[in-house]
Protein backbone atom coordinates (compact mmCIF):
# COMPACT_ATOMS: atom_id res chain seq x y z
CA UNK A 1 0.00 0.00 0.00
CA UNK A 2 1.55 3.15 -0.70
CA UNK A 3 2.40 5.55 2.47
CA UNK A 4 1.38 8.49 1.27
CA UNK A 5 -1.99 7.50 0.15
CA UNK A 6 -2.79 5.43 3.57
CA UNK A 7 -2.53 8.80 5.20
CA UNK A 8 -5.42 10.20 3.00
CA UNK A 9 -7.38 7.39 3.70
CA UNK A 10 -7.08 7.35 7.49
CA UNK A 11 -7.01 11.40 7.42
CA UNK A 12 -10.67 10.55 5.87
CA UNK A 13 -12.14 8.01 8.26
CA UNK A 14 -10.78 9.89 11.45
CA UNK A 15 -12.47 13.30 10.10
CA UNK A 16 -15.62 11.84 9.67
CA UNK A 17 -15.49 9.72 12.94
CA UNK A 18 -14.72 12.81 14.79
CA UNK A 19 -16.86 14.84 13.20
CA UNK A 20 -20.08 12.65 13.08
CA UNK A 21 -18.57 11.16 16.98
CA UNK A 22 -18.63 14.78 17.92
CA UNK A 23 -22.44 15.64 16.55
CA UNK A 24 -23.77 12.61 18.11
CA UNK A 25 -21.64 13.19 22.09
CA UNK A 26 -22.94 16.64 21.53
CA UNK A 27 -27.04 15.89 21.09
CA UNK A 28 -26.49 13.40 23.39
CA UNK A 29 -24.74 15.82 26.25
CA UNK A 30 -27.48 18.24 25.21
CA UNK A 31 -29.96 15.75 26.25
CA UNK A 32 -28.95 15.07 29.82
CA UNK A 33 -28.51 19.06 30.12
CA UNK A 34 -32.01 19.31 29.11
CA UNK A 35 -33.31 16.73 30.91
CA UNK A 36 -31.61 18.19 34.25
CA UNK A 37 -33.09 21.25 33.88
CA UNK A 38 -36.70 19.90 33.33
CA UNK A 39 -36.05 18.04 36.56
CA UNK A 40 -35.35 21.30 38.00
CA UNK A 41 -38.37 22.42 37.09
CA UNK A 42 -40.35 19.20 38.12
CA UNK A 43 -38.89 19.89 41.48
CA UNK A 44 -39.60 23.12 41.69
CA UNK A 45 -43.52 22.71 40.88
CA UNK A 46 -43.74 19.55 43.58
CA UNK A 47 -42.43 21.85 46.32
CA UNK A 48 -44.62 24.23 45.46
CA UNK A 49 -47.57 21.88 45.13
CA UNK A 50 -46.38 20.62 48.60
CA UNK A 51 -46.24 23.79 50.42
CA UNK A 52 -49.19 24.76 52.99
CA UNK B 1 -50.81 10.28 10.69
CA UNK B 2 -50.95 13.16 12.72
CA UNK B 3 -51.69 11.07 15.99
CA UNK B 4 -48.43 9.83 15.42
CA UNK B 5 -47.07 13.19 15.21
CA UNK B 6 -48.26 13.79 18.35
CA UNK B 7 -44.93 15.87 20.25
CA UNK B 8 -45.77 13.59 23.53
CA UNK B 9 -46.40 10.55 21.69
CA UNK B 10 -42.85 11.30 19.93
CA UNK B 11 -40.81 11.56 23.29
CA UNK B 12 -42.40 8.37 24.19
CA UNK B 13 -41.72 6.63 20.47
CA UNK B 14 -38.29 7.75 20.52
CA UNK B 15 -37.00 6.07 23.78
CA UNK B 16 -38.51 2.66 23.07
CA UNK B 17 -36.87 2.99 19.31
CA UNK B 18 -33.98 4.76 20.48
CA UNK B 19 -31.37 1.52 21.63
CA UNK B 20 -33.24 -1.09 18.49
CA UNK B 21 -31.34 1.87 16.34
CA UNK B 22 -28.72 2.40 17.81
CA UNK B 23 -27.88 -1.56 18.45
CA UNK B 24 -28.86 -1.90 14.27
CA UNK B 25 -26.42 1.13 13.31
CA UNK B 26 -23.60 -0.41 15.65
CA UNK B 27 -23.99 -3.67 13.74
CA UNK B 28 -24.35 -2.28 10.31
CA UNK B 29 -21.36 0.25 10.69
CA UNK B 30 -19.34 -3.05 12.14
CA UNK B 31 -20.39 -5.23 8.62
CA UNK B 32 -19.72 -2.08 6.68
CA UNK B 33 -16.11 -0.98 7.77
CA UNK B 34 -15.13 -4.91 7.51
CA UNK B 35 -16.20 -5.25 4.25
CA UNK B 36 -14.62 -1.86 3.36
CA UNK B 37 -11.41 -2.67 4.53
CA UNK B 38 -11.41 -6.66 4.65
CA UNK B 39 -13.64 -7.82 1.61
CA UNK B 40 -13.65 -5.24 -1.09
CA UNK B 41 -10.60 -5.57 -3.05
CA UNK B 42 -8.08 -2.62 -4.14
CA UNK B 43 -9.23 -0.63 -7.29
CA UNK B 44 -7.11 -1.69 -10.59
CA UNK B 45 -6.70 2.38 -11.27
CA UNK B 46 -7.27 3.73 -7.36
CA UNK B 47 -5.66 1.51 -5.21
CA UNK B 48 -6.12 1.09 -1.42
CA UNK B 49 -7.62 5.13 -2.23
CA UNK B 50 -10.83 3.48 -2.95
CA UNK B 51 -11.43 2.62 0.56
CA UNK B 52 -12.03 6.46 1.01
CA UNK B 53 -15.43 5.90 -1.13
CA UNK B 54 -17.32 4.00 1.56
CA UNK B 55 -17.73 6.68 3.63
CA UNK B 56 -17.10 9.45 0.91
CA UNK B 57 -20.63 8.00 -1.17
CA UNK B 58 -22.66 7.26 1.65
CA UNK B 59 -22.07 11.02 3.48
CA UNK B 60 -23.19 12.27 0.14
CA UNK B 61 -26.26 10.30 0.03
CA UNK B 62 -26.86 11.36 2.85
CA UNK B 63 -26.26 14.87 2.76
CA UNK B 64 -28.86 15.59 0.06
CA UNK B 65 -31.24 12.81 1.54
CA UNK B 66 -31.35 14.75 4.66
CA UNK B 67 -32.21 18.30 2.77
CA UNK B 68 -34.95 16.05 1.49
CA UNK B 69 -36.39 15.22 5.12
CA UNK B 70 -35.82 19.18 5.65
CA UNK B 71 -38.43 19.36 2.22
CA UNK B 72 -41.33 16.79 3.13
CA UNK B 73 -40.81 18.88 7.14
CA UNK B 74 -40.77 22.63 5.66
CA UNK B 75 -44.13 21.54 3.64
CA UNK B 76 -45.47 19.88 7.08
CA UNK B 77 -44.76 23.46 8.76
CA UNK B 78 -46.09 25.53 5.92
CA UNK B 79 -49.23 23.62 4.74
CA UNK B 80 -50.16 21.98 8.19
CA UNK B 81 -48.70 24.22 10.51
CA UNK B 82 -47.30 21.19 12.65
CA UNK B 83 -45.17 22.38 15.74
CA UNK B 84 -43.77 18.58 15.69
CA UNK B 85 -42.69 18.97 11.76
CA UNK B 86 -40.86 22.45 12.55
CA UNK B 87 -38.76 20.43 15.56
CA UNK B 88 -38.05 18.12 13.05
CA UNK B 89 -36.69 20.31 10.18
CA UNK B 90 -34.72 22.82 12.61
CA UNK B 91 -33.38 18.82 14.28
CA UNK B 92 -31.89 18.05 10.65
CA UNK B 93 -30.06 21.09 9.85
CA UNK B 94 -26.78 20.39 12.04
CA UNK B 95 -26.76 17.08 10.82
CA UNK B 96 -27.34 17.11 7.29
CA UNK B 97 -24.56 20.20 7.49
CA UNK B 98 -21.94 17.50 9.56
CA UNK B 99 -22.82 14.82 6.44
CA UNK B 100 -21.84 17.43 3.91
CA UNK B 101 -18.64 18.55 5.67
CA UNK B 102 -17.64 14.83 5.77
CA UNK B 103 -18.15 14.38 2.08
CA UNK B 104 -16.78 17.49 1.06
CA UNK B 105 -13.34 16.64 2.82
CA UNK B 106 -13.44 13.32 2.10
CA UNK B 107 -13.88 14.36 -1.48
CA UNK B 108 -10.92 16.36 -1.01
CA UNK B 109 -8.78 13.76 0.75
CA UNK B 110 -9.54 11.37 -1.97
CA UNK B 111 -9.22 13.92 -5.19
CA UNK B 112 -5.45 15.20 -4.04
CA UNK B 113 -3.59 11.55 -4.55
CA UNK B 114 -6.37 10.91 -7.54
CA UNK B 115 -6.62 14.50 -9.51
CA UNK B 116 -3.63 15.85 -8.17
CA UNK B 117 -5.74 18.67 -6.38
CA UNK B 118 -7.89 18.99 -3.86
CA UNK B 119 -10.67 21.01 -5.15
CA UNK B 120 -11.77 22.30 -8.78
CA UNK B 121 -15.08 24.22 -9.32
CA UNK B 122 -16.76 21.85 -11.50
CA UNK B 123 -21.11 21.60 -11.18
CA UNK B 124 -20.82 18.45 -9.09
CA UNK B 125 -18.37 19.83 -6.06
CA UNK B 126 -19.90 23.52 -6.29
CA UNK B 127 -23.50 22.07 -6.14
CA UNK B 128 -22.16 20.76 -2.92
CA UNK B 129 -20.60 23.26 -1.47
CA UNK B 130 -23.88 25.81 -2.23
CA UNK B 131 -25.30 22.55 -0.37
CA UNK B 132 -23.36 23.06 2.74
CA UNK B 133 -24.02 26.73 2.44
CA UNK B 134 -27.32 26.09 2.22
CA UNK B 135 -27.95 24.09 5.76
CA UNK B 136 -25.40 27.13 7.19
CA UNK B 137 -27.50 29.45 6.43
CA UNK B 138 -30.86 27.58 7.65
CA UNK B 139 -28.78 26.99 11.56
CA UNK B 140 -28.13 30.87 11.32
CA UNK B 141 -31.91 31.57 10.24
CA UNK B 142 -32.62 29.39 13.32
CA UNK B 143 -30.27 31.21 15.55
CA UNK B 144 -31.43 35.08 14.30
CA UNK B 145 -35.08 35.03 14.48
CA UNK B 146 -36.08 35.39 18.51
CA UNK B 147 -40.01 34.76 17.24
CA UNK B 148 -40.04 30.52 16.73
CA UNK B 149 -43.57 30.58 14.40
CA UNK B 150 -41.75 33.11 12.30
CA UNK B 151 -38.31 31.68 11.68
CA UNK B 152 -39.99 28.16 11.34
CA UNK B 153 -41.90 29.38 8.55
CA UNK B 154 -38.74 31.78 7.27
CA UNK B 155 -36.49 28.43 7.18
CA UNK B 156 -39.51 26.24 5.94
CA UNK B 157 -39.59 28.54 2.59
CA UNK B 158 -35.61 28.68 2.41
CA UNK B 159 -35.35 24.95 2.31
CA UNK B 160 -38.20 24.46 0.02
CA UNK B 161 -36.57 27.29 -2.46
CA UNK B 162 -33.24 25.27 -1.31
CA UNK B 163 -34.28 21.82 -3.22
CA UNK B 164 -33.52 23.38 -7.04
CA UNK B 165 -30.28 22.36 -5.72
CA UNK B 166 -30.75 18.37 -5.01
CA UNK B 167 -31.62 17.98 -8.79
CA UNK B 168 -28.94 20.01 -9.90
CA UNK B 169 -26.02 17.80 -7.49
CA UNK B 170 -27.38 14.90 -8.84
CA UNK B 171 -27.57 15.64 -13.28
CA UNK B 172 -24.65 17.88 -12.61
CA UNK B 173 -22.30 14.87 -14.10
CA UNK B 174 -24.57 14.75 -17.02
CA UNK B 175 -25.24 17.98 -17.77
CA UNK B 176 -22.03 19.32 -17.46
CA UNK B 177 -18.23 18.25 -18.59
CA UNK B 178 -17.39 17.65 -15.15
CA UNK B 179 -13.99 16.07 -13.26
CA UNK B 180 -15.78 13.98 -10.97
CA UNK B 181 -17.00 11.23 -12.50
CA UNK B 182 -20.55 9.99 -13.39
CA UNK B 183 -23.19 8.21 -11.58
CA UNK B 184 -22.01 4.69 -11.03
CA UNK B 185 -24.69 2.99 -8.42
CA UNK B 186 -28.23 4.75 -9.39
CA UNK B 187 -28.03 4.65 -12.66
CA UNK B 188 -31.27 2.92 -15.52
CA UNK B 189 -28.70 0.65 -17.05
CA UNK B 190 -27.56 -0.50 -13.27
CA UNK B 191 -24.82 -0.48 -10.82
CA UNK B 192 -21.15 -0.27 -12.80
CA UNK B 193 -19.48 -1.74 -10.09
CA UNK B 194 -18.31 -4.82 -9.06
CA UNK B 195 -19.90 -7.06 -6.64
CA UNK B 196 -17.30 -6.82 -4.23
CA UNK B 197 -17.02 -3.33 -4.25
CA UNK B 198 -21.15 -2.37 -4.89
CA UNK B 199 -22.44 -4.74 -1.23
CA UNK B 200 -20.13 -3.32 0.94
CA UNK B 201 -20.74 0.35 -0.28
CA UNK B 202 -24.51 -0.35 0.16
CA UNK B 203 -24.26 -1.94 3.51
CA UNK B 204 -22.19 1.91 4.52
CA UNK B 205 -25.53 3.26 2.98
CA UNK B 206 -27.64 1.38 5.10
CA UNK B 207 -25.56 2.01 8.38
CA UNK B 208 -25.46 5.70 7.46
CA UNK B 209 -29.25 5.69 6.54
CA UNK B 210 -29.84 4.07 10.04
CA UNK B 211 -27.33 6.48 11.71
CA UNK B 212 -28.84 9.54 10.17
CA UNK B 213 -32.25 8.50 11.50
CA UNK B 214 -30.78 7.58 15.08
CA UNK B 215 -29.25 10.99 15.58
CA UNK B 216 -32.40 12.47 13.66
CA UNK B 217 -34.74 10.66 16.35
CA UNK B 218 -32.27 11.96 19.26
CA UNK B 219 -31.80 15.58 17.92
CA UNK B 220 -35.90 16.21 17.55
CA UNK B 221 -36.24 14.49 21.09
CA UNK B 222 -33.94 17.88 22.41
CA UNK B 223 -35.74 20.42 20.18
CA UNK B 224 -39.08 19.26 21.67
CA UNK B 225 -37.74 18.88 25.39
CA UNK B 226 -35.92 22.91 24.80
CA UNK B 227 -39.35 24.03 23.77
CA UNK B 228 -41.05 22.26 26.59
CA UNK B 229 -38.14 24.08 28.75
CA UNK B 230 -38.99 27.47 27.55
CA UNK B 231 -42.80 27.28 27.73
CA UNK B 232 -41.73 26.30 31.49
CA UNK B 233 -39.60 29.65 31.59
CA UNK B 234 -42.03 31.88 30.75
CA UNK B 235 -45.01 30.48 32.64
CA UNK B 236 -42.62 30.63 35.62
CA UNK B 237 -41.22 34.03 34.85
CA UNK B 238 -44.90 35.33 34.39
CA UNK B 239 -46.01 33.50 37.82
CA UNK B 240 -43.28 35.52 39.30
CA UNK B 241 -44.22 38.92 37.74
CA UNK B 242 -48.07 38.22 38.92
CA UNK B 243 -46.97 37.51 42.62
CA UNK B 244 -44.56 41.34 42.75
CA UNK B 245 -47.28 43.54 42.23
CA UNK B 246 -49.31 41.38 44.56
CA UNK B 247 -47.20 41.71 46.90
CA UNK B 248 -46.90 44.96 46.41
CA UNK B 249 -50.21 46.14 47.08
CA UNK B 250 -50.32 44.13 50.28
CA UNK B 251 -47.55 46.25 51.41
CA UNK B 252 -48.87 50.18 50.73
CA UNK B 253 -52.19 48.52 52.26
CA UNK B 254 -50.35 48.09 55.37
CA UNK B 255 -48.68 51.48 55.50
CA UNK B 256 -50.57 53.62 57.77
Amino acid sequence: MNVAHLGFILASYIIAIVAIGGLAAGIWLEYRRLQRELAQYGDAQRERDSAP
Amino acid sequence: MLKYANPTFFLGLAGRLLPWLAGATALTLAIGMWGAFFYAPADYQQGQTVRIMYIHVPSAWLAMFCYATMAASALGTLVWRHPLADAAQKAAAPIGAVFTFVCLVTGSLWGKPMWGTWWVWDARLTSVLVLFVIYLGLIALWQTIEDSSRAARAAAILTLVGVINLPIIKFSVDWWNTLHQPASVFRMDGPTIAPSMLWPLLVMGIAFTLLFTTLHVMSTRNEILRRRLRRLAIQAAAGEAQARPAHRLSTSESAP
